[in-house]
């Protein structure tokens, strides 16, 4: 569904991606590893469109997507679930959720109010904040508006870019549920970006690592999960986090 | 006597506060979406009304075809403006767009005195009602037509950005540019309509205020740079506040320029504005923190 080949992007003179290739199926939950500026971000940023990649292709559905327009890659059916959220703070939760719907263009009243209900099935504290200003929402309610806005788009893709940064263990674990259930039930494609290695290997079927740009290991999640060399490095020795 | 006075003075206070409010709100607008303050916004309030003028005297047209006219007309120019003074500067920091909007008001105000002269001109009023007596009160009709117009089209505003998908929309790309576009957002098309939305604003303000003052080539100005007070006076950045601070500037305004001095009226306005600056720079509504993040 999507394949990135060679691709190389630039900050200024910096170069944060160096030559990375890598594949998601239709239906697979992908999840990219890697510590802090590995290059992870500006994979999503690229992917986005928020970021010009300098070489390299991007190719979603069979059509190379390198280099087209932020708003033309969403309308192509890939939504972003941004790095720090990045909810709109002035607009109420529903409105923030409406937002999503803007890659789908004009929609029926009906579809949309189905598409809410929906959302607030699987985030019952949205309903109840509906008319609430964004920004007086918690880190882990934010978390969870970025995701059902996401989902609003009803996208074929799915970026997940850090989704437990900075949230309490217990909403990690949730979610984490919601990743699982939002790709099974949907059978959505997600690529999930994630630092925490143990519980992102427990949601994909395969991942792949970044180090200071580049792809350094791909697998299987289990080949993965028993790697020593994972676990030296990401998975925080024998012990059990998050 | 002394409350009659007062009341008079009050109406005339509420209307210019409206003038101001409109000019403000144009301001705001434009930077809250695009991160600039645009130096022109006086000049937007001045060419209607020399359009107005001449359009009533010279063509002849009726009142009612002239204030929608010179409203389409004014939309085309806020379109034409943010295609030459902003877009080619997006991508740039705020100060070439500032120095680019400073260029486009010195070619109104002379555009504007090459095509219509260089004399003072009068901009009929809409109503032949010389004045208004209400209990003992004398009103210029004008003031009301100012007041309600001005009080319709804010709620009509409110409407818009709360109500509907596109003032959502806009909301929203003023709010976090990255994350509408990720929505799918034609950011660059959000951004030239609210150029056009703040120029229609500044064109109502200028068929409004035509008919009380001469329309010269130079009434923008102060009334642009009173609109920036009231703004900076009700918290930078706040459309709430860039209509209380621009009310409360044109009602004390008027009052002490009765009380104290009406020479010094113009400055009363910035020494109001210095004031707040110093002791509350944050604005009578400081923009929330957590708002910008």
């Amino acid at each position: 569904m999507l394949r990135i080949e060679s691709l190389s992007t630039f900050y200024g003179a910096v170069q944060a991606l160096k030559g990375v290739s890598l594949e998601v199926r239709q239906g697979a939950v992908v999840s990219l590893l890697g510590s802090n500026g590995a290059g992870k971000s500006t994979l999503i940023r690229s992917i986005t469109g928020l970021v010009a990649p300098r070489a390299g292709s991007i190719v979603f559905k069979s059509e190379n997507i390198t280099g087209k327009s932020t708003e033309s890659i969403s309308r192509r059916g890939i939504a972003c679930v941004p790095e720090g959220r990045h909810i709109f703070p002035g607009l109420n939760v529903e409105d923030n959720l409406l937002m999503g719907t803007v890659s789908r263009g004009k929609l029926p009243q009906s579809e949309v109010a189905e598409n809410l209900k929906e959302i607030y099935r699987i985030f019952p504290i949205l309903q109840e904040f509906k008319k609430k200003p964004g920004w007086q929402l918690s880190g882990g309610q934010q978390q969870m508006l970025a995701i059902g806005r996401g989902l609003m788009a009803r996208p074929q893709l799915l970026l997940l870019d850090e989704p437990s940064l900075g949230l309490a263990p217990v909403l990690v674990q949730e979610v984490f549920r919601v990743i699982r259930s939002i790709n099974e039930q949907s059978g959505t494609t997600i690529l999930l970006v994630e630092q925490n290695a143990r519980m992102a290997l427990s949601v994909a079927s395969r991942a792949y690592v970044l180090a200071t740009g580049q792809v350094v290991m791909e697998n299987s999640a289990e080949k993965l999960l028993a790697d020593k060399e994972m676990h030296r490095h990401y998975l925080g020795g024998g012990k059990k986090e998050g | 006597m002394d409350m009659t006075i007062n009341v008079q003075l009050l109406f005339s206070g509420l209307a210019m506060g409206s003038i101001y409010a409109l000019i403000a709100l144009g301001i705001v607008i434009i930077y809250r979406a695009a991160d600039v303050v645009n130096f022109a916004q006086g000049e937007l309030v001045m060419l209607p009304a020399f359009i107005a003028v001449f359009l009533l005297d010279t063509m002849g047209l009726p009142a009612v075809a002239v204030y929608p006219l010179v409203i389409i007309c004014m939309g085309l120019v806020g379109f034409i403006f943010e295609k030459v003074a902003y877009y080619p500067l997006r991508n740039r920091s705020f100060l070439p767009v500032i120095i680019s909007t400073i260029g486009v008001s010195i070619f109104l105000k002379n555009g504007a005195q090459y095509v219509f002269g260089a004399l003072p001109q009068v901009m009929p009023r809409p109503t032949d009602v010389e004045v208004l007596v209400l209990g003992g009160v004398i009103i210029d009709p004008q003031y009301i037509i100012i007041i309600v117009s001005t009080s319709l089209l804010l709620v009509a505003q409110h409407f818009f950005f709360e109500r509907t998908m596109l003032g959502k929309m806009m909301q929203a790309t003023a709010q976090d540019k990255d994350a509408a576009r990720l929505m799918g957002i034609p950011i660059a098309r959000m951004i030239a309509i609210t150029f056009i939305f703040s120029t229609i604003l500044a064109s109502v303000a200028g068929l409004l205020v035509g008919p009380l003052f001469y329309v010269t080539k130079e009434m923008g100005g102060m009334a642009g740079l009173k609109g920036f007070c009231g703004a900076i006076i009700g918290g930078f950045g706040s459309v709430t506040g860039a209509i209380l601070g621009s009310v409360f500037l044109g009602v004390i305004e008027v009052y002490l320029a009765f009380y104290v001095s009406s020479a010094y009226r113009d400055a009363f306005a910035f020494i109001i504005m210095i004031l707040v600056l110093l002791f509350r720079p944050q604005g009578i509504l400081g923009e929330r923190i957590a708002q910008k993040a």
